[in-house]
């Protein structure tokens, strides 16, 4: 007589568990690759096989955006074209005035024998969407490999560095915010040329900078801009402002928080600074191990 | 039972115990096609916002429990490690969301399908929360900030549980089914 047991007809018998095993050891071996920063294949080829998707799926929406700004195309002309020539006057005041500054910056500049800044060729982008589930501090950007944009280039708006390019496929790219925890610029203050650097990840503002000593000279209000020393960032864009010190005699460090002068969570079109990075140096957004 | 008299079996007798793969079963096609219209879904803005659902995770669920063909815990990989990239996060931490739900759902259709789609939902939510903890850790850990939206998101997702049952039953007749409990 057969049991209940063998009885059972039709049952799977499906080894749930032995799936689950295997599939969260590769879970986690994909968290380990991430985590070391070596996946940067896996993920341009998956973006790549999402970008099309997506943009498809944002046809209406680009559609739908092209109607409305056709039709307030005429107010905003007309906005555009006033404030225009508002500012025509004052840039003619101002363009006398430069020209002078212009011409006595050069002659310092070759009397104190200091190489020319470089005007780097830039490249606007527009923001496609950005990471819903970290601290709001990683942006995907609508051009890629394709336009020449390379990780480690950095990402400026009116008011200063943004961020940098941390990874690049073939038509989008990783820009991770300065504010970022990952991130490290170079700078120089303003007011006394002192070095140092600012890192992002601060608690309670856009930037931080460590381990200063009690007693250096950073004050309140003092603007920061990039110094040019490791080849990433070029000289002179400016960071931020610093907006509090408290010296913290149980620490050692002094507790040096910037805010950020350029906007990087407000506008929608930012513009890459195609820098042309000698060999060699890495940066610290990297994700690509071997750099091409 | 299978009873035998004078040697011939008596093959109407003869019904599997377990029958509910059989009296729930959504058929594949409709299903992987209703799966990839909620992942292109996924792709637009909307799904930044915290408390919107995870339609993906939503129909994952739905049809596991409902023993579609082919659903089941490696599909909740393949979407969460494209969600991953989607999203931007650590790589593998959707997936094992995804299939931690997914293996919870597995495990319990047996028992929850009995019962109408609130009650299922009620079973469920502990089921769904539980998954998302691990990869709530891990995000912690790697962000070093903690970020409980995944639980709100994983919340919001299995109260939509109940609505996708009353459409799928408006859909298929079934409102009024003798044989549910």
């Amino acid at each position: 007589m057969r049991t209940e047991d063998n009885l059972r007809l039709f049952d799977k018998g499906t080894a749930t568990e032995i799936k689950l095993f295997f599939l969260v050891l590769m879970t986690v071996a994909l968290i380990v690759v991430d985590v070391l920063h070596l996946s940067a294949p896996v993920r341009t080829g998956l973006s790549q096989v999402i970008a099309p998707l997506r943009s498809f799926v944002l046809l209406p929406k680009e559609g739908f955006d092209k109607v409305s700004v056709w039709s307030e195309a005429v107010s905003n002309a007309y906005h555009e074209n006033t404030d225009y020539l508002q500012k025509k006057i004052q840039i003619s005041k101002l363009e006398t005035a430069n020209e002078l500054l212009t011409n006595q910056n050069e002659e310092l500049k070759r009397l104190l024998g200091l190489k020319q800044m470089i005007a780097y060729p830039s490249l606007p982008v527009e923001v496609m969407y950005r990471s819903p589930n970290q601290k709001r501090d990683v942006l995907v950007i609508n051009r890629g490999q394709a336009d020449g944009v390379k990780v480690g280039m950095p990402v400026i708006d009116q008011g200063g560095v943004v961020g940098q390019v941390s990874l690049v496929t073939r038509h989008s790219a990783e820009v991770l915010l300065i504010s970022n925890r990952r991130m490290s610029v170079p700078v120089l203050n303003v007011r006394n040329s002192f070095r140092t650097i600012v890192f992002g990840g601060a608690e309670q503002s856009d930037m931080e900078i460590r381990y200063v000593i009690g007693d250096q000279d950073i004050k309140v209000g003092d603007r920061l801009v990039t110094s040019g020393i490791g080849h990433i960032y070029p000289e002179g864009l400016s960071l931020g402002v610093v907006e509090s010190v408290q010296k913290n005699s149980e620490q050692g460090y002094a507790k040096i928080l910037v805010k950020a002068s350029s906007k990087p969570y407000y506008f929608k079109h930012f513009l890459v600074l195609m820098v042309n990075r000698p060999e060699g140096v890495s940066s610290g957004a990297e994700r690509e191990v071997n750099d091409e | 039972m299978m009873s035998e008299q004078g040697g011939v079996p008596n093959y109407n007798s003869l019904v599997p115990l377990d029958d509910a793969s059989f009296r729930y079963r959504i058929p594949a096609r409709p299903a992987w096609i209703t799966l990839i219209l909620c992942f292109l879904l996924s792709l637009l803005p909307a799904n930044e916002i915290a408390w919107s659902p995870d339609l993906v995770l939503l129909f994952l669920c739905f049809f596991c429990a409902h023993y579609t063909k082919g659903v089941g815990l490696f599909a909740a990989f393949v979407f969460g490690v494209f969600k991953d990239v989607q999203v931007l996060d650590l790589l593998g931490v959707g997936a094992l969301h995804y299939i931690l739900t997914l293996y919870g759902v597995e495990k319990m259709r047996g028992r929850i399908m009995h019962f109408n789609g609130f009650k299922q939902m009620i079973q469920l939510i502990p089921i769904f929360l539980i998954a998302a903890m691990p990869s709530v850790f891990i995000h912690a850990w790697y962000h070093a900030a903690f970020n409980p939206t995944l639980f709100l998101k994983t919340f919001v997702t299995v109260c939509l549980w109940q609505i996708l049952t009353m459409i799928y039953d408006a859909l298929t007749n079934r409102l009024f089914d003798q044989k549910s409990l």
